[in-house]
């Protein structure tokens, strides 16, 4: 899968925008995810990753991706999160000295986190509409399902309905063979 | 591993949440007992679970925003000016929708007059009754309301037959192709869907049907009320039609050789057999409604078969060099992009060739 990541990556080196964009909403929220278990901030992580896909545009020419497009930007992405945090100041971002084994377990763990939780946010965006309101609604905004039923103009029978399905659909993208890297492109591709 | 086989997120969820029933309670602390990988994943789901709340903006607007701010930076940096900076998003549904409605116009204006439009006007019960037929091409999609009300989407190289008002005892349409449909409750007037190989009874409700006369399978899938098939060649002799409840689907081969995709396989129970209508297991009705909104989902399917729905969608033909290939797998789902994205995309998980020439596609191995 990844030889196809490299295929793209030679494309992006000749000044391909558009393969970019396809390698940038393959992995940008899993990405910001997995940092974000650094930083323990979603902003602070999209700026780190956002930072990196354009120093990755800029330095494409010399920037050594050889086997594993994925494998880079995850260390990559580790390493800023981890300086970030050492030190907030805005330092340049730096990926000409990556250390080349950086994956331990912490790294695999908390890269297994952010494509589990990745997998529930895609599955959340793909919700009907009623549905996905429910589900926001009782989740996030922690309303009774009879708050719910009230703001909604539907019965409380109908609240529970739509919160089975909605977990019924999550389930469905936890299931490994349900989803691909494929569905992943489509769902933030609107 | 295959974690909800034994459990269903929603019991692990309400556990997590501490809603759940006292008696489900036990069953879920059993199951997390059970295995130490359980274990394992229960706190990773609760991890997750817990804190979605940091990350719920998170959507795809979002990824889009940063995108752009991404493209604007590397575009306006000096040197980096390209031609090719923006993926063209081809609003295929919008340019249909609006041929779609101007088809069914020109359908309007040929009948001369005849009813299309949602309202039960005393001067329709005078006007003679007249059969239209609406013809939607490959790469377009419509929609229409019959004179009760009753409104129908009707997909991609489908055609349906439908009176401009409906006299007698019954309401009929014929379909050759697929659509969806909301009818309009009426008691006293069952409505029926007649296909070329089974008749649909309907009293009020919801439903999809898919049945193409060029495929050599008809798909029923309820969403909501109920609804009952027959075979047609049955319809002179005492056969008992077959009930189809809610979130089911009814699944029907025309002949042995009949082409089934990797999605029925899933989701029947007992094994197809050639003319007969078998019901499957309960299915996420979403998928068979999905194209109405635009979306063409395929859940694990052969190359082969997606192509087939993409020749529909597109109006396109598409040629699949190698045998091998037609046997790969592929997940996702299309929205509002082009043929080529998707070629695109689907690269992405295997390596291929394609080339587009008008609106023929080679498809070959790399």
């Amino acid at each position: 899968m990844h030889d196809i990541d490299i295929i793209l990556w030679e494309k992006v080196k000749s000044g391909d925008t558009e393969a970019f964009e396809l390698l940038f909403r393959k992995y940008y929220l899993m990405l910001c995810l997995f940092s974000k278990r650094f930083t323990n901030d979603i902003t602070t992580s999209r700026e780190i990753v956002q930072d990196l896909f354009i120093y990755l545009w800029e330095r494409r020419v010399d920037t050594p991706i050889h086997s594993s497009f994925k494998s880079y930007i995850l260390r990559a992405v580790k390493l800023n999160s981890i300086r970030r945090l050492e030190n907030d100041k805005r330092q340049g971002v730096r990926m000409d000295f990556l250390p080349e084994n950086t994956e331990d377990a912490v790294f695999f763990d908390h890269l297994e986190y952010a494509e589990l939780q990745e997998k529930i946010m895609q599955a959340i965006a793909s919700l009907p509409d009623q549905c996905q309101n429910v589900f926001k609604l009782s989740r996030f905004q922690l309303l009774k399902y009879l708050e719910i039923s009230q703001k909604l103009n539907i019965s409380v029978k109908t609240v529970e309905a739509h919160m089975s399905k909605a977990l019924r659909i999550i389930q469905n993208y936890l299931d490994d063979k349900f989803i691909t890297i494929l569905a992943i492109l489509f769902f933030y591709w609107k | 591993m295959d974690y909800f086989k034994d459990i269903t997120l929603e019991a692990l969820i309400q556990y997590i949440e501490g809603s759940i029933a006292p008696a489900v309670k036990d069953s879920v602390e059993t199951w997390i007992q059970a295995d130490n990988r359980n274990l394992i994943f229960f706190n990773k789901i609760k991890d997750a679970w817990l804190d979605l709340d940091q990350i719920k903006d998170f959507g795809p607007e979002t990824v889009d925003g940063d995108w752009a701010n991404i493209l604007s930076q590397i575009t306006n940096a000096k040197g980096n000016r390209l031609a090719k900076t923006e993926i063209k998003k081809t609003p295929l549904f919008q340019r249909s929708w609006m041929q779609a409605a101007a088809l069914i116009l020109l359908v309007v204006s040929l009948a001369g007059g005849y009813f299309i439009g949602h309202s039960s006007n005393k001067k329709i019960e005078n006007e003679p009754l007249v059969y239209n037929e609406i013809v939607v091409p490959k790469g377009e999609k419509s929609q229409l309301v019959l004179s009760d009300g009753t409104k129908i989407w009707v997909n991609a190289g489908s055609k349906l037959r439908f009176p401009n008002r409906f006299g007698g005892k019954s309401r009929e349409v014929w379909l050759d192709g697929e659509a969806f449909f909301e009818v309009a409750k009426d008691k006293s007037k069952p409505f029926y869907v007649r296909t070329s190989d089974l008749n649909i009874k309907v009293l009020g409700t919801t439903f999809n049907v898919k049945a193409y006369s060029d495929e050599n399978i008809i798909e029923t899938t309820l969403l909501e009320g109920l609804v009952s098939l027959e075979r047609k060649v049955d319809s002179n002799k005492d056969v008992k039609e077959i009930f189809l409840q809610p979130n089911h689907k009814a699944i029907y081969l025309k002949s042995e050789t009949s082409v089934v995709t990797e999605e029925i396989k899933r989701e029947i129970i007992e094994p197809l057999q050639a003319r007969k209508i078998i019901i499957s297991k309960p299915v996420q009705t979403e998928i068979a409604s999905s194209w109405k909104d635009g979306k063409l989902v395929f859940e694990d399917e052969t190359l082969e078969n997606i192509a087939i729905k993409l020749e529909r969608h597109y109006d396109v033909v598409i040629h699949i060099e190698d045998e091998t290939m037609k046997r790969f797998h592929y997940s996702g789902v299309l929205k509002n992009i082009s043929i080529e994205q998707a070629m695109k995309a689907m690269q992405l998980t295997t390596e291929f060739k394609f080339t587009i020439k008008g609106n023929q596609i080679n498809i070959s191995k790399k």
